[in-house]
């Protein structure tokens, strides 16, 4: 699994044109199953009709009182 | 005044006597250079020192002021600014070897709008490296040390911030917040520490961490102090997009009665801010309710929508805009990066882009969801800052990173005020942070709680033993 891993971040970061050396590919194979967690749980909401957000929050006039 | 008299005036009662012109600010100026000299080779609090712009600030606000030209509650205040605020001719790092030589030749928007208010820069404050982490350990300026408890971190991002208020080097302070980085620091520290609305506040020649959730904001002694600072950087700014036109108030209006909260409800969360927390923050908790029923607010329990998986969201936005900022260095020369920042911003590698527009689509559907089932019930919301208190300065980063923001980082997502100020203290007399949060653009109504609060306990006013 660790092999795995290693080649998952390995292939990362060679897509985004930032190799790393082994010690940091190591590093970050550690640390993948973390963010893969979280991956899954955002991946596993309902959205509905939700677009991206906005740069702003709701203006005031939107907000219950 | 003795020295230590005014190493523990606040800001308004600074600013009082000064308007009377019962204090000078170069006797207030000249006092928090004392202490400074004093403590921060122990503490790591500053950076960078500008003793001679400070003193001659201080000797130019003193005559003006004593020529009729008082502008404010600000003039003639010593501040400090995080080092990751623009501040012209002054070296600006953002805690980093990176920028270690970089001297902007402008003022960041706030920095320009402070010393028109007329405050006394005493100089910039220690940080996490380019903002990126809770605790305040930083490689290349010393970790800064919690002046409660030495072996204790501040807390972070902005470390120094809270190291400098807390121990009296200065009045007032400005901090950044992306995940918690003003409120974790303002709760270790045992101060205030408000992050205001997204929008509120101009980031324009602030370095930044992550677009969509980075906050500029006050830390200080208390509330009303807090109110002062905002005073003065909130609003439009036209060279900023990220900055909103909503008007700005008076929020000085809104401390004017502190005595009670009648009318206000107070949501108390039903899920996620009690799970595994410290039983010393929780016992502070339960007494923070009852202060709250004698304030005569309405209490409230409420359950919030989408708040577990909020941390995630947060990850997965933070993360690859950091990577997309410091990619060209982290390709050049990552050995300039101390290890947990370097390895915090390869993490973003490791994020497709789907996850990205999911975690944009979850905020989008969080503010929807929190507008409508949570804001429509309840005016503010009461929860621990931080699940635990000050880690040791050798606890791992990972572990105390997660502990640290995983209470204050939803509010980032969400962009609505939160301000964190002491409720208590542990038996080993660490500081205990609550956290007020409230409306989008409703930072006066999260303040009148703090200020009320404030009126109604003296946590706040406890001084560290240094």
């Amino acid at each position: 699994m660790q092999d795995d891993a290693r080649e998952t971040v390995r292939k990362l970061a060679a897509q985004a044109s930032l190799p790393l050396p082994a010690d940091r590919l190591d590093s970050l194979a550690v640390t993948l199953p973390v963010i893969q967690a979280g991956i899954a749980a955002l991946a596993a909401v309902d959205y509905g009709n939700a677009e991206p957000a906005d740069r702003f929050p709701p203006p005031p006039r939107e907000t219950p009182a | 005044m003795t020295t230590t008299d005014l190493n523990r005036l606040t800001l308004t009662e600074a600013a009082e006597l000064i308007g009377k012109r019962k204090l000078s600010p170069v006797e207030l100026t000249e006092a928090c250079l004392r202490r400074i000299g004093s403590l921060d080779a122990r503490l790591h609090a500053f950076i960078t020192v500008t003793r001679e712009e400070a003193l001659a600030g201080a000797q130019q606000a003193a005559g003006a002021i004593a020529g009729g030209n008082y502008k404010g509650p600000l003039h003639g205040i010593p501040f400090a600014l995080k080092d990751l605020f623009d501040t012209a001719g002054v070296r600006t790092t953002a805690g980093s070897r990176i920028q270690a030589d970089r001297v902007p030749a402008e003022d960041a928007t706030v920095t320009a709008r402070l010393k028109a208010a007329g405050v006394v820069t005493l100089g910039k404050l220690n940080m996490h490296e380019f903002a990126f982490g809770a605790t305040g350990v930083n490689p290349h300026y010393g970790a800064a040390q919690n002046p409660w408890d030495t072996s204790r971190v501040t807390g972070g991002s902005s470390s120094g911030s809270g190291v400098a208020v807390a121990a009296g080097m200065t009045l007032g302070a400005l901090g950044t917040d992306t995940g918690g980085s003003i409120r974790i620091p303002a709760a270790l520290c045992g101060i205030t520490g408000l992050k205001p609305t997204f929008g509120r506040v101009s980031r324009r020649g602030v370095f930044p961490l992550s677009w969509a959730l980075d906050h500029v904001g006050p830390m200080a002694r208390t509330a009303a102090d807090a109110a002062v600072i905002l005073q003065a950087i909130a609003g439009h700014d036209p060279l900023d997009p990220s900055s909103s036109e909503e008007p700005v108030p008076q929020y000085h209006r809104d401390l004017e009665d502190p005595r009670n909260l009648k009318r206000v409800r107070v949501g108390v969360p039903a899920n996620y801010f009690f799970d595994n927390i410290d039983p010393e923050i929780m016992d502070a908790m339960r007494a923070v309710g009852a202060v709250f029923e004698g304030l005569k607010a309405e209490l409230v329990e409420v359950a919030l929508p989408l708040i577990q998986e909020a941390g995630a969201a947060v990850s997965a936005i933070m993360l690859p805009e950091a990577l997309a900022i410091h990619r060209r260095w982290l390709s050049e020369r990552p050995e300039d990066y101390g290890d947990d920042v370097r390895g915090r911003l390869e993490m973003g590698l490791a994020f497709p882009a789907v996850s990205y527009v999911e975690a944009q689509r979850f905020r989008s559907l969080m503010v929807q969801q929190w507008r409508d089932h949570v804001f429509d019930r309840v005016d503010l919301l009461l929860t621990p800052t931080v699940a635990i208190p000050a880690p040791s300065l050798g606890d791992g980063d990972l572990q105390a990173t997660v502990s640290l923001i995983r209470f204050t980082n939803p509010f980032n997502l969400l962009g609505v005020p939160a301000v964190s100020v002491p409720c208590g203290f542990t038996a080993n007399g660490l500081p205990i942070g609550l956290q007020i949060a409230g409306r989008w653009w409703e930072e006066g109504t999260v303040l009148r709680a703090a200020n009320a609060y404030q009126h109604a306990t003296d946590w706040h006013t406890r001084t560290p033993p240094l």
